[in-house]
């Protein structure tokens, strides 16, 4: 308590006798309001079904970000109001929040700056350090602490000490971390050491080296780090390998890369690169999607972009991934057997542009899962838009998703998605969504269809933006920032409003 | 220990600012090397096109939005096509604006510190700034007509000297 006194005097205390003192100072602020009102699919109810299986979803979350900025000088802080649902609160721990919960400090004074306070980090490919925050997945590796960095030229040295947040997600951990980072030109070599000393897990260290380099149509970059894990009946070492290039010539583009992550045991790391596609057509979002198992990975993947003409962009997309095999020769490769958990996945697509600005996309691809199902699947993907009458916009959307789940004797089902949106005008948009399927088990769980409709409006030329929702959601895996939850059925009113101050 | 850090930093705050204002940051170039604002904008207004290569309506508005851009690039601004892509997509960025021939400067905020220092909560975010670095005009989600925006960016060209 004493602490947010102090803060909000802090605020205060800065915002005034600065501003008494000086003209060039800038006060800056955001809010973010979201609202849900209906039933979610409840977990601790899986013997029942739907909709016997549903709990009442009342979730109010508020943050209004407040900032002062003077000269080399950055005072800031969050003030969080979080009331989670019923769910949440038996799921993931999760208790009200009424308080500044975020506070930081920033002088920069070249070649030096300083930070105290909350801050989130990256080096490199996240082999060694990835600290970040998503309030959707309730997940936050953010440090409190202080971080200084001195760039000298083409050296740049960064040391960072604090704790993270508590979370149902996120153990407590005392990260103490230095990197130094050569850039002569346009390359670049980076050398980091990490130390986690968690509450939970044991602690680690982590030791790695970091390149990038780039020649004409080549860019070469990767990362390779080696970790040691402190246990009571002797330490366990592990490392993880992730390298890429990628080659750009006359409009087009060649993206190759592989990992091999083999950490030992669960770690602090939590989302290293990955050689697969996170984010693919919503129905496959909805179903098993795969998900990086840290200690334990092997994969690669190819995409080739590229254009057509101004008109036309192309992607073409191959990967593999699984667990290690016990037949691994000297360059880990992954493997499709069953045992070893594999994915891989393979599709194209084609965006055009017609004269006229009307605009179509349309996306072929087939992957195949062995995780918690067994599941092969083929879609296919269409998306139209029209203009017309001046500004106005109208898009038709269509998904197709054939799966045959091995796990269940070969059985097969169909997920379908239409959808429609209207652009009236610059500030207002229409969306309307129907989500079918003819599968038995997850009709049990949570229906089989799903029908919404979302209306956004942009503010005073999009300074603000209020997003409402109402109808079903489809439950599913949602991952953002490389970090993922199962979310559940929901179904009821959801009201977003992101305002600047 | 952190009452005392905080009690510090105010201290030092009120006493030592008596310098001129704006923020500072310095991101990595999807094509190499480093951008800094202030340093290098070379007194040039600044347009922040916050996206990524996962999200649909920011590369809609890439797409749609490119002739716009690539105009106040020609005429004398710093179109700064600031990339949301974590650890995970990254690589997915360089081969995209490439096979766009975007003219403006692709750069990496892969955890989102320059998107958060103004106030982004959610892309496609689009920020103005003038020569100063302070922000002049802002959007929130995809930016559909180049209106409000062109008004602005004429004002702050005009004034730094077209």
């Amino acid at each position: 308590m004493n602490r947010i006194v102090l803060f909000c005097c802090a605020i205060l205390t800065c915002a005034f006798s600065v501003y008494a003192q000086l003209e060039d100072i800038e006060l800056d602020g955001s809010n973010q309001l979201r609202f849900d009102n209906g039933r979610e699919v409840d977990t601790r109810r899986a013997g029942m079904e739907y909709p016997d299986n549903t709990v009442a979803r009342r979730f109010v979350e508020n943050r209004l970000r407040l900032e002062l900025f003077s000269g080399n000088f950055r005072l800031g802080g969050r003030y969080l109001y979080f009331r989670p649902s019923e769910a949440d609160i038996d799921q993931f721990r999760l208790t009200d929040v009424n308080r500044f919960d975020k506070r930081y400090f920033e002088a920069t004074f070249d070649p030096l700056q300083l930070r105290f306070g909350h801050f989130s980090d990256l080096w490199a490919s996240g082999l060694a350090l990835s600290l970040f925050e998503n309030r959707d997945l309730y997940f936050d590796s953010e440090l409190d602490g202080v971080r200084a960095q001195v760039n000298a030229g083409s050296i740049k040295v960064i040391g960072m000490s604090g704790r993270t947040a508590q979370g149902a997600l996120v153990p407590e951990i005392k990260t103490t971390a230095g990197r130094i980072e050569l850039s002569p030109g346009k390359e670049h070599i980076g050398f980091s050491y990490v130390y986690h000393d968690s509450l939970l897990n044991p602690e680690m260290s982590v030791a790695g080296v970091d390149w990038n380099f780039t020649r004409g149509m080549l860019n070469l970059y990767g990362e390779r780090v080696w970790n040691e894990i402190m246990l009571a009946g002797g330490d366990a070492a592990g490392h993880a390998t992730f390298v890429g290039v990628v080659i750009s010539r006359w409009g087009w583009s060649m993206l190759a890369e592989y990992a091999d992550y083999k950490y030992g045991r669960a770690t602090q790391i939590q989302n290293p690169s990955t050689t697969f596609r996170d984010v693919g057509p919503r129905l496959l979002q909805g179903r098993e999607k795969h998900v990086m198992n840290v200690p334990d990975e092997v994969g690669a993947q190819v995409e080739l972009n590229g254009s057509l003409g101004e008109n036309t962009y192309l992607t073409g997309h191959f990967n593999a991934n699984s667990r290690h095999s016990e037949d691994d020769e000297t360059i880990p490769l992954p493997t499709l057997e069953e045992k070893y958990r594999p994915y891989w996945e393979l599709y194209a697509n084609v965006d055009h542009s017609f004269t006229g600005s009307q605009e179509l996309f349309v996306e072929l691809g087939s992957n195949e899962e062995a995780a918690n199902e067994w599941q092969e699947r083929i879609w296919g993907q269409v998306r139209a838009k029209f203009p017309f009458r001046g500004n106005q916009e109208i898009e038709f959307e269509i998904e197709q998703l054939f799966i045959t789940n091995k796990t269940r004797d070969d059985e097969k089902y169909h997920d379908m998605l239409y959808g429609v949106s209207w652009v009236p005008n610059a500030a207002v948009s229409l969306y309307l969504s129907a989500q079918l399927t003819d599968d038995e088990e997850l009709k049990r769980r949570e229906g089989d269809s799903w029908f919404s409709g979302e209306a956004a409006w942009n503010i005073s030329g999009g300074k603000h933006r209020a997003i409402l929702f109402y109808g079903r959601e489809r439950g599913g895996l949602k991952c953002s920032n490389g970090v993922c939850r199962q979310v559940q059925a929901f179904s009821g009113v959801r009201f977003t409003l992101e305002t600047s101050l | 220990m952190k009452t005392l850090l905080t009690a510090t930093c105010l201290f030092v705050f009120v006493t030592a600012a008596a310098i001129a204002g704006g923020r500072t940051w310095t991101l990595d170039a999807v094509n190499g090397g480093e951008f800094k604002i202030p340093d290098n904008a070379g007194g040039k207004p600044s347009l922040l096109i916050f996206w990524a290569t996962w999200c649909k309506p920011c590369k809609a508005e890439l797409t749609t939005m490119k002739d716009t851009f690539d105009g106040l690039q020609k005429r004398g601004m710093n179109v700064l096509l600031v990339s949301e892509d974590n650890q995970k997509s990254m690589s997915r960025v360089k081969p995209f604006l490439d096979s766009k021939s975007f003219l403006g400067t692709g750069l990496h905020d892969p955890d989102g510190e320059v998107l958060k220092l103004y106030g982004g909560t959610s892309i496609p975010f689009t920020v103005l700034l003038d020569a100063s670095g302070t922000p002049v005009y802002e959007h929130r989600g995809e930016l559909k007509d180049p209106a409000e925006l062109l008004t602005r960016a004429n004002q702050l060209l005009e004034s730094a000297g077209e």
